[in-house]
């Protein structure tokens, strides 16, 4: 028996099939489903120049693979060594409760702009429904009514909608994307009964630029006043509907010195009347977190909410994890393997390639990459990845050297079996274990030096959701410390929680345990 | 020399094997030796060129002329630019120290040769030296005196005479002469000096300078120019101090301040190597008590204190270890709204002021080429100009502080274009343009297409990968996405970034031109002879030109021609007639995006620093460029004990904006 067979596996085969198919189905429908979605991520985004490879193909042909191998595996006795290994882990809560939090955190990076997205989840218009996060292009405008032909800004729709009654709109609970969605913020400034403005986060009279809006157009600033210690005090600017500056009045602790009228046919009284009663003041990114905006964690210093940073970024940082992991992997298995179980010429080039290889300045290299092109994750992760299969190729090695020499193997060999058969069938699955214990320190490896390479600006191009260069956002703005407290609590809970299922993992095959007689 | 290995232990009488000890004994004598002797003497055997600039001048006849005080000529109109108005305030005192900081410490106090070029430089020479005469900062285009009292501009305009202020002293002391400035064309013109740009300016834009007698002379320039005396400007270099000029220049003079007739000097004692620069007041300076000059330069001593981080700076102006703080105010508004948002300044301890200058602008935005698909479209070059929405980075990224630049020569007084307005962001009238050049519809992806050549409004934006930069990319393409173009984002090294675009390899770029004084250059940037070369490729298409500054590819017959005037020009008006117009036809040529400008230079004080009432000068770069501040050292104190006490005082927090341009 090679893989333990545990009860999850067979409902994990069936998933993995299933999720396949659909994702196919789904995408020959034009429909962006979270989770299904997931296969073509990589399609998403990989640069045109690695455009050749069908990446959601490919994956879906592997799953399907999987599944059915799963499947249709001879059922036997389960392996009791495996149970053991099994029951230990488990027995070891951190990393057992660590790991199902993982797990868990997986499955909410699934469901994407179910929960974290600009587009609405359902809206309803005229009688009709419709889902546009499912769409793959977006919707204009003017098909919900709004004015423009460029995608439906749903949070507007929503407060159009809200003060129209002329439609639903129900936005996912972090109704902001990751990328290219930096909407203009403001804040409401209170009036006390005396007429003077207060800033109620500081206490005190407010000071700074309020404005305020056109009744029917709530987009477009009527006036721009300054205010100092609550009244206005300096030249107030006032603009017409089109935006065109109109009026100029000068204040003086909050008594008009001079009034002046910009242009010949301005109607400046017509003008007054449409001005709000609210006063309201241009919030500067960042913006401190703000649960009636639904900015949980605030946003960064372009504007961008945190939490969607934070959110894609796990996305990125787990899809690139499985890629990285499958491409450290097969390198160090095949040459580790070879080096030791073929020895002599092989043994001693390999061993040299190895060590030149190892004697490259990986962040020289990466600079270099970065200062000629703007590399995506694919890339990036490629990159990394070339340079980080030596350590296990090393320990594989030494592992194929020891198994070759047992009477096992030599057994099989008298048996009449193959040089491959012999590595896959009978010291692979022996040596599992280090493969199993490395993989945890495998992904921590990925997501610490993707993260280090953004906030050192060489990894992925401005404007991608990173952790890294949220970190480095943060320390660029020590007086917006919510930024800085997010991205380091993210990457340290993170990082703890995988630390914690290597750690368990390493214990529970640890083949001491099982060797020493009490 | 070898490697020093570990000595070995042998037996020997020091100790030492004694092959080794012999091989290090000259290093060791070397070290004795120069630990002994001072290093300068050692270094530069004495040296005296004044054999050498003297063949130098004979070889050149032409150019160093020696005439008669009677060869001047009669008809010349002398003037002395007296009845310009003063500048400074006649309320500044004299004395004080400031404390201010540097980046780096200079690699050298030269003026030219190789690293000269420091950002230190300015500080301590452009700021500081005189030539023959000024430009009034408030008046620009007028004169008043420098080193020469009183000047004469020939009718032909290719010649302007001087005659010297006998007063004039450099600040060692010795007296401005003829023969200086002849030593400057020696050391300027020379390849000792190690300055191909200065070989270059003083090879070409000069015809020769002509002695008439120890004070009076005339400098002669290649072709007349609408505003001579402007290029013919030249600072003397004591000639004696210059005796050593030779071949070893650059390590000689190192750390040897020129002497220049200027206010401030530094003396040897106060270079403190990789920690601070202190310029001070020249004593008895022969200007002190002059028109234009008794009401500036009135600190006694400046202190450049080495601070790495232009942040820790601004900490240490806050804690009051510096005096102000200019320093990124412009491009960092953060800096300007949050980090001033303290104690200090609400209590009016600290003020600051921004003030609006009138200086050439850079041009920065975005250029198109004009030979790139598409863009070679002028309906999609208009489109586009409506797509980028500019002023919302203005708004957002620079919070509101810089305004929307209009044109590509901003801040040239008169020769800016007085009614040129940027294309507004307008995703209807970019629509409506695209749509004229048949991009009718939009995809399903949101881009406008083309939907009989099905050809995409896709473009690549080449950008500097500074991360400031970077961002303001971002948001042009998240606001171009709305009006249904796609930008495409390409972050560069800056160099790669220049490069490429002058090899006219891009398709948009952001980039900008520092402008200098007096008026704008349109030859360089729009003239086809920039565009392309003059023999086509063997195909018969025009071959581009690269490495030129013409990066829009433009080149309309029309605007030749007009260039080609203006080039000519030879008076104020018609410079600024051919200016407005070329500046028209720019506009419809519809291939540049003006980005924003700095129409201020804005700083923040402390209160004991006094400035005029009018705060600066009109032609300024930053507020201490002109040296019209002062110290008001029984205000230090005061504020002091007020902070001490904890006393407010009225905040200061000024605006001036008598010379900002208007729309």
């Amino acid at each position: 028996m090679l893989l333990p067979t545990l009860p999850p596996l067979k409902p994990a085969a069936i998933f993995l099939i299933l999720t396949a198919l659909l994702s196919w189905v789904f995408q020959h429908l034009g429909w962006r489903v979270p989770v299904f979605k997931a296969y073509t991520v990589l399609d998403e985004a990989t640069t045109p120049a690695l455009q050749f490879w069908q990446w959601g193909t490919f994956l879906r042909l592997a799953a399907v693979g999987i599944g059915t191998w799963l499947l249709m595996r001879p059922a036997g006795p389960p392996n009791p060594l495996t149970q053991k290994r099994w029951k230990r882990f488990k027995s070891i809560r951190r990393g057992y409760v660590s790991l199902l939090i993982l797990t868990a955190l997986t499955g909410l990076a699934l469901l994407d702009n179910l929960i974290v997205g600009k587009q609405a989840l359902a809206v309803q218009y005229q009688g009709n429904w419709s889902f546009p996060f499912l769409s793959v292009n977006p919707i204009p405008g003017k098909q919900f009514g709004l004015g423009y032909e460029a995608e439906t800004d749903y949070r507007e729709l929503k407060r159009v909608f809200a003060a129209t009654g002329q439609g639903t709109v129900i936005l996912p609970l972090v109704p902001y994307a990751a990328r290219l969605d930096t909407p203009p913020q403001s804040r409401a400034i209170t009036r006390l009964p005396d007429g003077t403005l207060h800033d109620d986060r500081k206490n005190k009279p407010f000071t700074g630029t309020a404005y305020t809006v056109f009744k029917d157009q709530p987009a477009q600033h009527r006036r721009d006043y300054r205010v100092r210690n609550g009244v206005f005090h300096g030249v107030a600017s006032g603009f017409d509907d089109a935006g065109i500056l109109v009026e100029r009045i000068e204040f003086a602790n909050g008594q008009v010195v001079s009034e002046s009228k910009l242009g010949q046919e301005v109607d400046l009284a017509s003008l007054a009347g449409r001005e709000s009663v609210e006063f309201r003041q241009v919030l500067y990114p960042p913006v401190a977190p703000n649960a009636r905006e639904r900015h949980f964690l605030g946003t960064d210093s372009s504007g961008t909410d945190i939490v969607a940073v934070l959110y894609a970024g796990f996305q990125l940082q787990w899809a690139a994890a499985g890629f990285y992991t499958l491409f450290v992997f097969t390198l160090g298995i095949t040459l580790g393997c070879a080096m030791g179980y073929l020895g002599g010429t092989v043994d001693l080039l390999g061993q040299r390639l190895v060590e030149i290889w190892s004697a490259l300045p990986f962040l020289l290299i990466i600079v270099l990459i970065r200062s000629t092109v703007t590399p995506g994750i694919v890339v990036l992760v490629l990159v990394l990845a070339a340079f980080s299969w030596m350590g296990l190729s090393y320990n594989l090695r030494g592992a194929t050297y020891g198994e070759r020499s047992r009477d096992y193997v030599a057994a099989a060999r008298l048996l009449g079996a193959g040089d491959s058969r012999i590595i896959f069938r009978h010291i692979l699955p022996n040596i599992l274990s280090i493969l199993v214990t490395k993989l945890p320190f495998t992904v921590e490896a990925l997501i610490a030096s993707l993260t280090a390479l953004d906030f050192l600006g060489f990894g992925l191009p401005p404007g991608e959701p990173s952790w890294g260069s949220l970190l480095k956002d943060g320390t660029d703005n020590m007086n917006a410390p919510w930024i800085l407290y997010s991205a380091f609590a993210v990457i340290a809970i993170t990082l703890i929680l995988i630390t914690f299922v290597g750690e368990a993992i390493r214990e529970a095959f640890d083949p001491k345990r099982f060797t020493v007689y009490r | 020399m070898p490697p020093v290995q570990p000595l070995p232990l042998q037996r020997s009488t020091f100790g030492v094997q004694r092959a080794t000890f012999l091989r290090l004994l000259p290093i060791l004598l070397t070290f004795l030796l120069s630990a002994c002797s001072p290093p300068a003497d050692e270094r530069f055997p004495p040296y005296d060129n004044a054999g050498e600039a003297a063949a130098y001048y004979q070889s050149l006849p032409e150019f160093f002329r020696t005439l008669s005080p009677g060869d001047l000529p009669s008809d010349l109109t002398w003037e002395t630019g007296m009845d310009l108005p003063d500048i400074g305030s006649d309320d500044a005192v004299k004395g004080g120290n400031i404390r201010w900081f540097m980046t780096s410490f200079p690699p050298c106090i030269r003026p030219i040769g190789p690293d000269a070029n420091s950002s230190f430089r300015s500080e301590h020479y452009d700021d500081i030296y005189l030539t023959q005469n000024g430009m009034h900062p408030n008046f620009p285009g007028k004169y008043f005196p420098g080193v020469c009292d009183r000047w004469a501009i020939a009718p032909d305009k290719k010649t302007v005479y001087f005659h010297i202020d006998p007063a004039a002293r450099f600040d060692n002391g010795r007296p401005v002469t003829v023969a200086d400035f002849m030593m400057t064309f020696y050391i300027r013109r020379s390849p000792y000096a190690q300055d191909p740009y200065g070989q270059n300016y003083f090879g070409t834009k000069f015809t020769g300078i002509d002695k008439y007698d120890a004070l009076t002379f005339a400098i002669r320039l290649p072709e007349p120019r609408p505003d001579p005396l402007y290029f013919a400007q030249v600072p003397p270099m004591d000639h004696i101090h210059y005796r050593e000029f030779g071949p070893d220049f650059p390590q000689r003079y190192q750390w040897r301040k020129e002497p220049s007739a200027g206010a401030y000097t530094i003396l040897p004692e106060d270079i403190k190597i990789g920690r601070s620069i202190t310029m001070r007041r020249v004593r008895d300076w022969w200007a002190k008590d002059r028109k234009f000059y008794k009401n500036r330069f009135n600190v006694d001593a400046i202190q450049f204190e080495v601070i790495s981080n232009p942040e820790k700076a601004f900490e240490a102006f806050l804690a009051g270890r510096l005096d102000f703080y200019h320093t990124y105010l412009d491009r960092q508004p953060a800096n300007w709204h949050d980090k001033l948002d303290v104690e200090a300044f609400h209590n009016g301890w600290i003020g600051r002021a921004q003030f609006y200058n009138d200086y050439p602008r850079p041009s920065s935005g975005l250029y198109m080429n004009g030979t790139k698909p598409l863009l070679d479209d002028i309906r999609i070059r208009r489109g586009l100009q409506h797509a980028m929405n500019m002023q919302r980075v203005i708004d957002v990224e620079l919070k509101g502080d810089m305004d929307r630049m209009r044109s590509r020569n901003d801040g040239y007084g008169p020769f800016t274009h007085p009614t040129i307005q940027p294309a507004v962001y307008s995703c209807q009238l970019a629509a409506a343009a695209f749509a004229g050049a048949g991009f009718t519809e939009r995809g399903p992806d949101g881009i406008f297409r083309n939907p009989a050549s099905n050809q995409r409004l896709s473009f690549e934006l080449s950008v500097r990968s500074r991360p400031q930069e970077q961002r303001y990319a971002l948001r042009l393409k998240e606001e171009a996405l709305k009006c249904g173009v796609e930008l495409r984002i390409e972050a560069l090294d800056p160099s790669a970034q220049f490069k490429k675009i002058l090899q006219k390899q891009h398709e948009i770029a952001f980039a900008g031109w520092v402008h200098i004084p007096p008026y704008p250059d349109y030859w360089q940037g729009f003239h086809s002879d920039n565009a392309y070369e003059k023999e086509p490729n063997p195909d018969g298409s025009r071959k581009i030109k690269v490495n030129t500054n013409n990066i829009t590819l433009t080149a309309n017959p029309e605007l030749d021609a007009l260039i080609d005037q203006h080039e000519k020009a030879q008076t104020i008006g018609e410079l600024i007639r051919l200016g407005h117009l070329i500046e028209e036809k720019l506009a419809e040529e519809a291939s540049f995006v003006p980005s924003w400008t700095t129409p201020w230079h804005r700083t923040a004080y402390w209160r004991w620093v006094r400035w005029p009432a009018d705060f600066n000068v009109r032609v300024s770069e930053n507020p201490a460029q002109a040296h019209v501040h002062w110290i008001d050292e029984p205000l230090r104190q005061q504020i002091r004990e007020a902070m001490n006490a904890g006393t407010a005082l009225p905040v200061l927090d000024l605006v001036f904006d008598q010379y900002r341009a208007r729309n």
